[in-house]
This record gives C-alpha cells, sequence and structure tokens, in this order.
C-alpha cells in the first residue's frame, strides 16, 4: 500500500526572494491523504495549479513534506537515507506528461530501456540488452525502434517507451502525471489500453493525474478532486462521478463537453465525396 | 549516397566547411614544417637583411617572403611558427575545455552551497584582467611555451564553466534527469552519461572559440617575449618587426595577416559548429 497521510507541502517561492536570506515558503498542498492499493488505479482530476503533480510527485519522495508523512508498505519515505531511498524507489516509479522531455535526446531507446539494469548491477550490458528488446515487445514495439532516438518516434511512441521504462525495474506502483494529454485520441486509447493490461500482468498500483474526466471514468477506480491544493471530494469512480457532493466537484463535471450530434449526420446526402475518401490513402503513401 | 549527403550538408553550412579546412589547413602546415623545402627559421644572413617580398622590387629569390632585421626567412619563420600556435592552441584550449567543463558540471548539478562557492571564485577569476594574470603567472613560472598553456587555460576555464553550469541548471530540470534520479542513477552516471552528451556540441564550439583566443594570446605573451624564444613564432616575428614598421612594414604584416586569418578561421568554426549541431535550428 502506498499512501499520503495529512500531507502538505511548501516549496520556496523564488519570485518573492530577497537578495539576502531565504525565500518564503509557498503553500502548495495542504492536508492531503491519498491511499493506492495494488491492482487499483487512482485518479487525481483538478484544474492546473491545483497540486495535482505535486502531490504525485511528493508520493515518489521528490518533494520532502512539511506535516504528514508518505508511507511506502508501511515504511515513512522521509525516515528513510538517501540509501534506502534509492532502493525504496523501484518500487515507485514515474512516467511523465512530456514524452521528449522525459528522454534523454542523446541516447538511443535501447540504451535508455537498458540502463536501469546496468546502473542498479541487475544485468551484464548484453543481458540487459536482451531485457531491453523485452521491454519493448511487451509496450508493443518493434526491435528495429531501439535503435532510434528519442525525436525519431512520434508522441505515442515516444509515451510508450517512458512507460516501458517505468515498469523496467518492476514496480509496485507507478504515478502517471497526465500522460496521454498531448496525444491524440486514438493514440490516446492505444496507451490507456497498455496500461490497464500492465495493471492486470502485474498487479500494478497507479495513481492517475489527469484533468481530462472521461479518461478518469474509464480507467480508474477511486478518483480524488483536488481544488487550490486542497482534496475536495474523494471516493469510488463511479459514485463520485454519479452522485457528486462536493460543489465543485458538480462544477467541473459539468464542464465536460460532450458531443451534440445532429440526428442525421450519417445521412447518406450529408457524407462527404466518397472518391475523395478513397484518394487519400494513395495521397499519403505518394508523399512518403 | 550517404556521401552525397554528406557533401549537401557541407554546402549547407559554408562556415562549418571554411572553418573545418581552415584549421586543417593550419595543422597541416605546422606538422609538415620539417618536411618542407624551407631554410632554417634560425639562421641568420647579415648580407640579407629586410629584403622585400617577392612582389615588390629588390626582393631575393630565395626568400620568398623576404627576411628580418637578421636576414632571416620570413616564409620559413611563418611556417615555423605555425609549430607553437597548434601546440598552444590544442592543449590550451583542451585544458580550459577540461577544467571548465567539470566545473560547470559539478557546480550546475550540485546547486546550493558547492555552487555557490564555485560561483564566486569563477567571478573573482573573470574580475582578474587576463592578460596581467597571464604574465604574473609567466613571471613565476618563467617564460617558454607550457607557461603560456597554463595562462590560456587558467584565462579560459571560467568561460567553458560558466556556459556548461548554465545549461546544467536548465537540464537538471527536465524530466530524464527525474527519471534517472527515480531509477536509482548515481551521480557519476547522471553527469557523464545523462548531462555531458547533451552539452558537447556547445563545448565543441567553444573550444573552437578558445583556439581563435588562444592564438592571439600566445601571440600577445609572444610579443612581450614571454613565449618561447628557441622557436619562430608570430608574436616573435611581430616584435622584431616592430622597430622597422618604417624600412620594412611587411615583417609586421605578414604575421598579423597569418594571427588574424586563423582567429577568423576558428570564429567561422566555432559558428559552424553551433549551427550544424543545435538540433533546433538544424531541424
Amino acid at each position: 500500500m502506498l499512501e499520503a497521510i495529512n500531507v502538505s507541502i511548501a516549496l520556496p517561492d523564488r519570485s518573492q526572494k530577497s537578495l539576502f536570506g531565504r525565500a518564503p515558503l509557498l503553500k502548495i498542498i495542504q492536508n492531503v491523504d491519498l491511499t493506492v492499493q495494488r491492482g487499483k488505479v487512482v485518479g487525481i482530476v483538478g484544474e492546473s495549479g491545483s497540486g495535482k503533480s505535486t502531490i504525485g510527485r511528493s508520493l515518489l519522495g521528490l518533494y520532502r513534506p512539511v506535516t504528514g508523512k508518505v508511507m511506502l508498505e508501511g515504511k515513512d519515505l522521509a525516515s528513510l537515507s538517501k540509501e534506502e531511498l534509492r532502493e525504496a524507489r523501484f518500487k515507485i516509479q514515474m512516467i511523465f506528461q512530456d514524452s521528449q522531455s522525459s528522454l534523454n535526446p542523446r541516447r538511443k531507446i535501447i540504451d535508455i530501456l537498458a540502463d536501469p539494469f546496468v546502473a542498479n548491477g541487475r544485468a551484464s550490458r548484453s543481458d540487459a540488452r536482451n531485457k531491453a528488446l523485452a521491454l519493448l515487445e511487451r509496450v508493443g514495439m518493434r526491435p528495429a525502434h531501439g535503435d532510434r532516438y528519442p525525436h525519431q518516434l512520434s508522441g505515442g511512441q515516444r509515451q510508450r517507451i517512458g512507460i516501458a521504462r517505468a515498469i523496467a525495474l518492476e514496480p509496485s506502483y507507478i504515478v502517471a502525471d497526465e500522460i496521454v494529454s498531448g496525444l491524440d485520441v486514438s493514440v490516446q486509447a492505444q496507451v490507456l489500453a497498455l496500461l490497464r493490461q500492465l495493471r492486470a500482468e502485474n498487479s500494478l498500483g497507479m495513481v492517475f493525474i489527469s484533468h481530462d474526466l472521461s479518461v478518469v471514468r474509464t480507467l480508474c477506480d477511486d478518483v480524488v478532486v483536488m481544488q487550490h491544493g486542497r482534496v475536495v471530494e474523494a471516493g469510488e469512480c463511479t459514485r463520485v462521478f454519479n452522485d457528486p457532493r462536493n460543489d465543485y466537484t458538480k462544477k467541473l463535471l459539468r464542464a465536460v463537453p460532450l458531443p451534440v450530434v445532429e440526428k442525421d449526420w450519417l445521412d447518406e446526402s450529408r457524407r462527404c465525396d466518397s472518391e475523395a475518401v478513397t484518394e487519400l490513402p494513395s495521397a499519403v503513401a505518394a508523399m512518403r | 549516397m550517404n556521401l552525397t549527403r554528406y557533401v549537401d550538408t557541407a554546402f549547407a553550412n559554408p562556415k562549418l566547411l571554411i572553418g573545418g579546412l581552415g584549421l586543417a589547413i593550419i595543422a597541416a602546415i605546422a606538422l609538415a614544417a620539417p618536411l618542407l623545402p624551407l631554410q632554417d627559421p634560425l639562421d641568420q644572413s647579415l648580407f640579407a637583411q629586410n629584403l622585400p617580398p617577392f612582389w615588390l622590387p629588390g626582393h631575393d629569390a630565395s626568400y620568398l617572403l623576404g627576411t628580418d632585421s637578421l636576414g632571416r626567412d620570413l616564409l620559413s619563420r611563418l611556417v615555423w611558427g605555425a609549430r607553437p600556435v597548434l601546440i598552444v592552441m590544442v592543449l590550451g584550449a583542451a585544458l580550459s575545455g577540461v577544467v571548465g567543463v567539470i566545473v560547470g558540471l559539478v557546480s550546475g548539478y550540485l546547486g546550493g552551497g558547492s555552487d555557490a562557492v564555485l560561483s564566486r571564485i569563477i567571478e573573482v577569476f573573470m574580475a582578474f584582467p587576463p592578460m596581467l594574470l597571464a604574465i604574473v603567472l609567466v613571471a613565476v613560472v618563467g617564460p617558454g611555451l607550457y607557461a603560456v598553456v597554463i595562462s590560456i587555460a587558467l584565462i579560459g576555464w571560467t568561460r567553458f564553466a560558466r556556459v556548461v553550469r548554465a545549461e546544467v541548471l536548465v537540464l537538471r530540470e527536465q524530466d530524464f534527469i527525474t527519471a534517472a534520479h527515480l531509477l536509482g542513477y548515481r551521480w557519476f552516471r547522471i553527469l557523464f552519461q545523462e548531462l555531458l552528451p547533451n552539452i558537447i556540441p556547445m563545448v565543441l564550439a567553444l573550444l573552437a572559440l578558445e583556439m581563435g583566443r588562444a592564438i592571439v594570446v600566445e601571440a600577445i605573451l609572444a610579443f612581450i617575449g614571454f613565449s618561447t624564444s628557441d622557436m619562430a613564432t608570430w608574436g616573435g616575428i611581430l616584435a622584431d618587426g616592430r622597430n622597422y614598421i618604417y624600412q620594412a612594414w611587411w615583417i609586421m604584416t605578414l604575421p598579423i595577416f597569418a594571427i588574424t586569418l586563423s582567429v577568423l578561421t576558428l570564429s567561422l568554426l566555432a559558428d559552424g559548429l553551433r549551427l550544424a549541431l543545435d538540433p533546433v535550428i538544424r531541424r
């Protein structure tokens, strides 16, 4: 179990820093409680600036809470030594929003995926290479992709690499921070399907941070709604979505855009030029 | 097909092409000096003082670019003078680069107290008049080529340190460094595998620039007699020619030409490298 108990986080506000002396602390999140069980997905939703990412990162021990604690399987992350924290982190990994900046632009994909094994003495170079190839396959990519650099892949492919790297050390928990927000809808669906599959295979506990309520609704078991650094509503996904109790949650749910479909949108007469549609694939092929 | 692509790339970046060729020519001349049919650059002839180069009246066919006040062959001295330039330029820039990059990496990556201390040290060095620093150093160590190399490094490393530190400050906030921490990478892997390759392009451009500066510093130190005295140096020719500027202007003009041209070449190379290696501009 990974849990945040009454966690508040404050970070130095550099814009208010005087020439000498310390920057004043700015409270980012206050008294947040969160529990992730293995095999469950907890969604965190809220507008930007509500502290979603901060709580996600504090679960990884990247920020030291000013009050409360983050407990990983009964151990307080803040109480661990540097070396113990290093070991503990193998159990919690992260997938990032910006797949471009989350991969070293000067390393090949195969090396990016082999490094976690080599760096932690889990495999020799050649062994690690095989493990990296296996990872590529697990996230549905071909071995040939290993020889490319991150900028030679599409956003969806890069995000798969980000996922592959996160599961390399077989963690128990994963924090996924807005990982589908930069992807188009069909690629989003593929990435989400991959996440579901991995959760089922490894009984991963997942924290899924998103501002997209429809994605959260399909993927998550529990959901936490945040506003201004506080949790305003938390509970089972179906309950929160069907019977929101907090005003802010209600507003958020009302703000989800739903498609307005005209009755006759599939009418024969209104279909676009069928010839143009058949020409499209050949036009794409010609462009290559 | 690959070859044509390289040729295309080269012509798309004429600065890199010209700069690279120029550097290759300087290096080739310096390395081939003993093989060329030249007179001994130190051989004096009191019967052939201040002879003009071949396009002026009164020249001597055996001294293509004329002679200096001691009757030494200027062409030979210019060619042999490229040797100390090459040594000083390569060693000086490399030494500045190594010291500067390491200090910059450590300072930027560690941040906090160590960064503050290292940054203040860099500032102290930058605040010191660079030539004065070099002169004091040579006065302590004694004149010679290696004193010149050390002075160049002493002056030049701050540039590398500053630029590398700034770049590391930007890079370390990127997600792939956070990921490296989460995956338990230790500091040397993060520094040398994750960060260093990302600053190499910039360091290369800085190296080319620093090589150009090294030539100027060497010339200045040679001019004031602080460089080696058992080799012909461009700065040395300059110093000799100064006394005869009215009678034999070419003695001073020729090394000035050589220095200007090589510094220009290296500036072009630095600019070309920057363009070629910057992924944003390249795309």
